[in-house]
């Protein structure tokens, strides 16, 4: 219950609880997930060699995996809720990791220090410049979100391989992986861990902040939101600005794990991040998000990719099955939507 | 038409005198607005030629008028959604120069629109304070946290004030009736205004219990000080609730009076355009 913002069970209720609490989660996304990856993972142990799907080092490799799919996830997680869409946040990582890359090999004789935070700074600029570009041309241009970000997937793709002369960067310094992306803080992977902070983050932002509240107001209802006075031209393109904020982090994060950029792996990140989001819980037409769902949905994304490895299933099955998760997690959202339409607006 | 729109002139001046007559301090305190010779065009449709219409705090003013006569024109200027090509717009002795909702508010009126304007998804109290957010004293307050309790508090008065009883505070607005919503929307813009509330059909949707409900709001809403206009087509029932009758007819003004004897029949002679009967009727009184 504590996932759905959009109906917080708040002191101020002074309806008493519809149902019991086992039928409530029953109704809810956030129950469904995650019972789906308890079952998933319990499979994938027992399909695997030796149950290795669930040893220490291939959680954290799960837990590593999820760290770009969840700053990924939070982004559209936010978009969504505004009613707006970004399938250019995959190409923003792109683009954010090749740049920071070029600048961490050209520091390669600095301080883990120096490297950390010139090329961390600069995936976040370069982050923020394509979510501010995105933003302008969605609140000013007045182009919908879907066409625009369509667009800035192929402008921002085809600008990383110009930056990179279209192959990876490589010779990325080896302390970068060392000192950050493979480093370990009470047994966890430091990027998922710094997934995680922000996550939180997001949530309480979500949650309890003037912030989150005017996101599911713009989503909700653009005209309501209009009309209460909020500026929401200028919140959209702010939106935009920090969720590529989050994809050039996502962009670092992703250099320090592989000490090189995988401008070819991240094509479907878009796609993958708008799934986890949806099934869990929030809604594509804006005006509810769930983080908390959004964090089962993320995993089950990458025990999905990482299981089926795991088992000897060739990877590019794995492209189906996402696929078809996403017509699911849709079908999902269009089913709430009919039950909600019968208490819709008599308009 | 031109016949109707000599009768509009004809009457206006009538209306403006009787202000100007009466003293200008206790004008100020008065009058939520008065607006002059207001006129407005889209393109080559002329929607408002000349009207003056105010509103006194304590009124009820029903404004009537068919389909396209400019109602919802008219109210839209009265609250910075448009801005008049000519005419102006006094609010306490001054002219206001409205672009926004937010403006109007400023100048203590508020606007029930006729889609409501609400988020469906958020509560009553995200809808009520949606804009005007609380926010904790403090280190949170700085980055944003709602004071919720506050809120709520503020909340549970102005739907009090109003006799307004919902099931929860937190219930999403879309979960609510047809009729909850109307009173969430009116609260909120009881809660908003300090002066006045105009209200473009508030019972159009609404069934006959649900109608009175929000009639009864309405009455209240004025007895407490505020001035209300009221657009409706139900004329039957804004006519128990109201004060001054203004009709609209082609843009412009064809009836403005208290509602003294004035019947049904009266008020659509004036809609349909048979002024001068009714006008004579009106100066009898
Ligand atoms: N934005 C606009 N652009 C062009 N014409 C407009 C616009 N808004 C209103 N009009 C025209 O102005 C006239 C008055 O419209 P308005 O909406 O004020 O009527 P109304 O009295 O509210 O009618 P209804 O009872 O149907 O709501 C109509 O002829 C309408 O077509
Ligand atoms: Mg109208």
């Amino acid at each position: 219950m504590i996932a759905s913002v959009a109906a917080p069970q708040d002191p101020e209720s002074r309806l008493p609880a519809r149902g019991s609490f086992f039928r409530r989660m029953l109704v809810h996304n956030v129950f469904w997930v995650f019972a789906v990856n308890t079952i998933l993972i319990i499979v994938f142990t027992i399909l695997s060699r030796n149950n290795t799907f669930f040893s220490p080092d291939n959680i954290r490799n799960l837990m590593a995996d999820s760290a770009t799919a969840l700053l990924l996830g939070i982004a559209i997680a936010f978009l969504l809720g505004a009613g707006e869409f970004d399938i250019s946040l995959g190409a923003n990582l792109i683009l954010s990791s090749v740049v920071a890359g070029k600048v961490s090999v050209a520091l390669q004789n600095q301080e883990l220090f120096v490297i950390v935070i010139s090329s961390l700074s600069v995936a976040i600029v370069t982050g923020m410049i394509v979510g501010l570009f995105n933003g302008l041309v969605v609140t000013h241009l007045r182009v919908n979100s879907l066409i625009a970000t369509l667009a800035s997937l192929g402008i921002f793709t085809g600008l990383a391989d110009i930056v990179s002369n279209g192959t990876d960067v490589t010779g990325i310094p080896q302390t970068l992986q060392d000192g950050f992306g493979l480093l370990r803080v009470v047994g966890m992977p430091v990027p998922f861990l710094v997934s995680i902070v922000l996550w939180v983050i997001a949530w309480l932002f979500l949650k309890y902040t003037r912030f989150g509240l005017h996101v599911l107001a713009m989503g909700s209802s653009r005209t309501a939101a209009d009309r209460a006075g909020l500026k929401t031209g200028n919140k959209i393109t702010r939106l935009f600005v920090v969720c590529g904020a989050l994809a050039g982090v996502a962009g670092f994060l992703d250099i320090t794990r592989f000490a090189a950029t995988n401008i070819a792996g991240h094509t479907q990140d878009s796609l993958a991040a708008i799934t986890a989001a949806v099934i869990g819980g929030s809604l594509l037409a804006g005006g509810v998000v769930s983080i908390v769902g959004l964090l089962g949905g993320v995993i089950l994304a990458v025990i999905l990719a990482n299981g089926l490895i795991v088992i000897g299933v060739p990877s590019y099955y794995q492209l189906v099955v996402v696929g078809v998760i996403l017509i699911i997690a849709v079908w999902l959202d269009q089913l709430k939507k009919t039950e909600k339409s019968i208490k819709m607006f008599a308009r | 038409m031109t016949e109707a729109g000599s009768t509009i002139r004809a009457r206006v001046p009538v209306i403006d005198r009787q202000g100007a007559r009466s003293d200008k301090a206790a004008e100020h305190s008065e009058y939520v607005f008065r607006a002059r010779s207001l006129t407005k065009t889209f393109g080559h449709v002329k929607a408002i030629t000349d009207v003056s219409i105010d509103l006194k705090r304590g009124e009820v003013l029903a404004l009537f008028g068919d389909n396209g006569a400019g109602k919802s024109t008219v109210t839209k200027m009265l609250c910075g959604v448009y801005t008049p090509d000519s005419g102006e717009i006094e609010i306490n002795g001054t002219t206001v120069a409205m672009r926004s909702t937010r403006d109007a508010e400023r100048h203590g009126v508020t606007v029930v629109h006729q889609d409501l304007a609400l988020a469906p998804h958020l509560s009553v109290l995200e809808n009520m304070f949606l804009g005007h957010e609380i926010l904790r004293r403090g280190i949170l307050g700085s980055f944003g946290v709602l004071s919720r309790s506050d809120m709520a508090t503020r909340s549970n008065e102005a739907l009090q004030r109003l006799s307004i009883t919902l099931p929860s505070l937190s219930v999403a607005v879309q979960n609510l009736s047809g009729g909850q919503r109307q009173a969430v929307a009116v609260a909120r813009a009881s809660m908003w205004s300090r002066s006045g509330i105009l209200m473009d059909e508030p019972t159009a949707a609404l069934g006959t219990i649900q109608s009175d409900i929000v009639c009864t709001l309405i009455r209240d809403t004025a007895n407490s000080g505020a001035g209300v206009m009221v657009i409706s087509h139900d004329i039957p029932r804004i006519l128990e609730i109201a004060d001054r009758i203004v009709v609209l007819r082609h843009g412009g003004v064809a009836l403005n009076e208290p509602v003294g004897g004035l019947q049904r029949r009266d008020i659509v002679a004036a809609m349909v355009g048979l002024s001068t009967n009714t006008a004579g009727e009106g100066e009898k009184k």
